[in-house]
């Protein structure tokens, strides 16, 4: 682990690779025997069990052992993996045509079979904090034609499917039936049918991987990866600049102009699939932390007027928030989607900053002196979330909303804003599909479907329901994305969300060392990791 | 003595199990846990799901109940987390904190009493002035910032020593620990002298004022006056009448040094019990919290107890009461 043996192993291992070539012809496989990357992450995986847990980390490191079926990365598109192709035999019925000749690490050769017996346990994995369940419950009947061809039906139409798909990592029937998730964590079991495996788990701290020889692509040019979690930003970075690893993920921003100079490493920004955004209280008559100028509890709440909640975010200067707060490594939001992901509605137009324009609206709407307010946000959920909602706050005390904020730790924030203690809070969303946001944060909450589980403040618009589910049900992509990119219309049009920004992955390698790919859902994968 | 054992043992019962309810408590006045585990892409129904499958959705009461007839069987539940029993992580975490405490305490002892007795017997030397002011500085600089130093200072800037994490892990005897391989140990150095500073200060401040009292005593001035050597009176006599208080510190200071060096665990993502506490706090991670300060207080109650031991033992003079 030193980082002079490293060095030296290194050096070693060309000067054999280069002897070796002289003699047999063969340096790749010499140089590639021996080449190890070692990644730096804010969070590990908290079980080496695909199903268990539903977190980016977990869905994040497991790949490097278990593949899917299709790959997500938060483009338009998603792209093949265990599945070569797939096509919509009918509304309801998906044929997926299976690689072929795949085997899982042990040999255990790879079959249709093995899908329906990874879809069939994902909802039975006991004592989970957050099951796979919602990406196999549109599917109601499973059979395999032959060992390549996966028959799929859904009980409605459900043109997203092969995205659903690309949660789920693919299990064998043989080799996994009954085992528990502790077997998965001592590693036992830890078998698929990835580009690695898994040699060692230290839970909330570290994974090992090295080599899988059975893989079915290109075999990976690390023999062995190491992803080690730093849950401090500056502990990483100097991790990184000490040599202690190759490649981190996320820079903290404050950190970023003197990354960015060093001459040890090269920091890359590339979009991400993260929206921060403001949910302000529109549907409560008397909403919270809210008084007159005296003090008094408001008789009625100004965030029911749309005009009010247009004036707040026309107030927010979001340029300002990307330049200073974020050190650039952001954007200006001004929906709940980003320009990479499938449902961005391009016609939607940039919300302007107009502060005079803003208190003309409040004035138009009756609150021309404002009134009291406290805006609450979490600490250290998202890059900056704290000086972000400072700066909200800000704003919006310019335009005569004497606003005061209050950040507090994620652990007290979600449960707070769950049971309606704020009257707007802040904070984000990331998924990969424009539609995702919509159903998870405004469409109508409904318990029985399961839909809006995120609408903390129990926003409902029927003409934007109607249009989400319409285009659930789109079978045409180019349906789909209009009718979504209409719905978010609807949505922006009545400000039942103030999108504030999208922020910027950033990755930080060695210099000379690697290059790293950064995909928009912001995988920390090996496999996206080129060897210089 | 038989009874002072059991006195302490009933004493450290009751403090578990006050423990374990302040935590109940506090988590559930805290927030949800159940919030921060679910997936974005969850939907109400699985939210519920997870509240059901963590126990979470019966009443306090209730849930303190059964974790308290599972805690008499020796099982303190489940990690929401990791799903692994709690006291099993908080055990598999343990070593690495050890070792480190260790590493820190031995330092701490050998550089605080050497540099103590230095600045005893030669009190007037520039040496022994540095020494005292040093000791100051050891004392008044908060570990987050010796760390951040340190790590830039040899892990970035000169490129010395390794700043992250536990290095190779060797046997020896049926042990596992990064005392027995090269790589190991350099990883040590770091963390375990950031841990060691403040501690190297009080100890160096006790030595120093103890031996200089004690040189000054009558019977130091009677051996002087037997002839015997200057080695001998300072390593001999001085040392064995200053090493009740010493050993008392030292105790207190081992168990403070495995509580509280989350600092310098976060810092050089030490794999340890401090991170994991870190770690588990921030989503509520409640098995975990009630497991990990039960086992710091154990650890207390038995450091203590066995310092006590220690100081009857090195000064017969000295009778635990059996009523204590």
């Amino acid at each position: 682990m030193t980082t002079r043996r490293d060095t030296l192993k290194l050096a070693l291992s060309v000067t054999a690779a280069s002897t070796a070539q002289s003699l047999f012809a063969s340096k790749t496989a010499m140089a590639q025997a021996d080449r190890k990357l070692r990644m730096g992450v804010g969070l590990a995986p908290n079980s080496m069990d695909p199903h268990y847990h539903n977190t980016g980390q977990n869905n994040s490191a497991l790949r490097h052992i278990f593949d899917t079926l299709t790959n997500e990365m938060g483009l338009p598109e998603v792209t093949p993996c265990l599945a070569e192709s797939w096509i919509m035999l009918d509304p309801i019925t998906w044929q997926f045509n299976l690689r072929k000749g795949v085997t899982f690490s042990d040999g255990t050769p790879f079959t249709a079979d093995d899908v329906i017996f990874t879809f069939e346990r994902v909802p039975t994995v006991p004592n989970s904090p957050g099951l796979y369940t919602p990406f196999v419950k549109p599917i109601v009947k499973m059979e395999a034609k032959d060992d390549n061809t996966l028959i799929l039906k859904t009980a409605q139409p459900y043109p997203t499917l092969p995205r659903e798909v690309a949660w789920i990592q693919i299990l064998s029937r043989k080799i996994h039936t009954g085992c528990t998730t502790d077997e998965f964590n001592s590693l036992k079991v830890a078998i698929g049918t990835g580009p690695f495996k898994a040699t060692k788990y230290i839970p909330g701290d570290s994974v090992e991987f090295e080599r899988n020889s059975r893989y079915w692509g290109k075999a990976s040019p690390w023999s062995t990866v190491q992803l080690k979690a730093i849950a401090n930003d500056s502990t990483r970075l100097s991790a990184l600049l000490s040599n202690d690893l190759d490649i981190i993920f996320r820079v903290a921003t404050p950190d970023l102009p003197r990354a960015e100079s060093d001459q040890r490493i090269s920091v890359s920004l590339s979009p991400a699939v993260e929206i921060v955004f403001l949910f302000p209280d529109s549907t409560r008559e008397l909403s919270v932390n809210m008084t007159d100028s005296s003090g008094k509890p408001l008789t009625k709440n100004p965030l029911q007027d749309v005009r009010v909640r247009r004036a707040l975010s026309m107030s927010i200067d979001r340029q300002a928030i990307v330049d200073r707060v974020m050190q650039k490594a952001g954007r200006v939001a001004n929906q709940m989607s980003t320009p990479t992901m499938e449902g961005f509605n391009p016609a939607i137009p940039p919300i302007p900053y107009d502060p005079a324009a803003a208190k003309k609206l409040l004035a138009e709407a009756g609150w021309p002196d404002g009134w009291k307010m406290k805006i609450n946000g979490p600490v250290g959920f998202i890059a900056n979330d704290d000086k972000i909602l400072q700066a909200v706050g800000g704003f919006f005390s310019r335009i005569g909303v004497d606003t005061t904020v209050e950040s507090v730790s994620p652990a007290v924030y979600f449960g707070k804003a769950t049971a309606r203690e704020y009257s707007i809070f802040m904070t984000s969303y990331s998924g990969p599909v424009a539609i995702g946001d919509l159903k998870a944060l405004i469409v109508t909450k409904d318990p029985k479907t399961g839909d809006g589980p995120f609408n903390r403040h129990l926003y409902s618009n029927k003409k934007l329901d109607a249009l989400v589910y319409q285009a659930q049900e789109a079978m045409d992509v180019k349906d789909r994305v209009r009718l979504t990119g209409e719905a978010m219309q609807v949505a922006m049009d009545d400000v039942a969300l103030i999108p504030l920004i999208q922020t910027m992955s950033s990755v930080a390698v060695k210099r000379g060392f690697a290059k790293y790919n950064p995909v928009p859902i912001g995988w920390a994968w090996a496999m996206l990791a080129d060897p210089l | 003595m038989l009874m002072y054992i059991l006195g302490r043992v009933c004493q450290s019962v009751l403090l578990l199990l006050v423990m374990s309810m302040i935590v109940f408590v506090a988590v559930f006045a805290i927030g949800d846990p159940v919030e921060i585990l679910v997936s974005p892409q969850a939907t109400q129904v699985e939210i519920e799901q997870t509240r059901v499958a963590l126990g979470l959705d019966k009443p306090l009461l209730n849930q303190y109940g059964v974790f308290l007839a599972n805690a008499l069987q020796g099982d303190l539940g489940r990690s929401f987390m990791f799903r692994e029993p709690a006291l099993g992580l908080v055990f598999s975490r343990l070593p690495a904190t050890l070792e480190l405490a260790l590493c820190a305490l031995l330092l701490s002892v050998f550089g605080g009493v050497v540099l103590g007795l230095i600045a005893a017997v030669y009190p007037d030397r520039l040496i022994s002035r540095s020494i005292m002011v040093g000791s100051i500085f050891g004392f008044s600089l908060p570990t987050f910032w010796i760390g951040t130093l340190l790590v830039m200072v040899f892990g970035i800037y000169l490129g010395w020593l390794p700043s992250i994490g536990r290095g190779q892990v060797g046997e020896f005897l049926g042990l596992h620990s990064s005392f027995f391989t090269l790589d190991g140990l350099t990883h040590l150095v770091l963390p375990a002298l950031t841990l060691a500073l403040g501690n190297t200060a009080l100890i160096i401040r006790l030595t120093q004022s103890g031996a200089s009292d004690a040189l000054s005593s009558e019977f130091i001035r009677f051996a002087r006056a037997k002839g015997l050597s200057r080695k001998r009176i300072i390593c001999i006599h001085v040392l064995k009448s200053i090493l009740i208080p010493l050993v008392t510190v030292v105790g207190i200071e081992f168990g403070a040094l495995i509580a509280f060096s989350v600092v310098t665990e976060t810092i050089y993502a030490w794999p340890g019990m401090g991170k994991l506490i870190v770690d588990s706090i921030a989503v509520l991670d409640r098995p975990v919290i009630v497991a990990y300060l039960m086992t710091i207080a154990l650890i207390f109650v038995l450091i203590n107890l066995f310092a006590d031991l220690a100081c009857q033992f090195l000064d017969p003079r000295i009778k635990v009461k059996d009523n204590a």
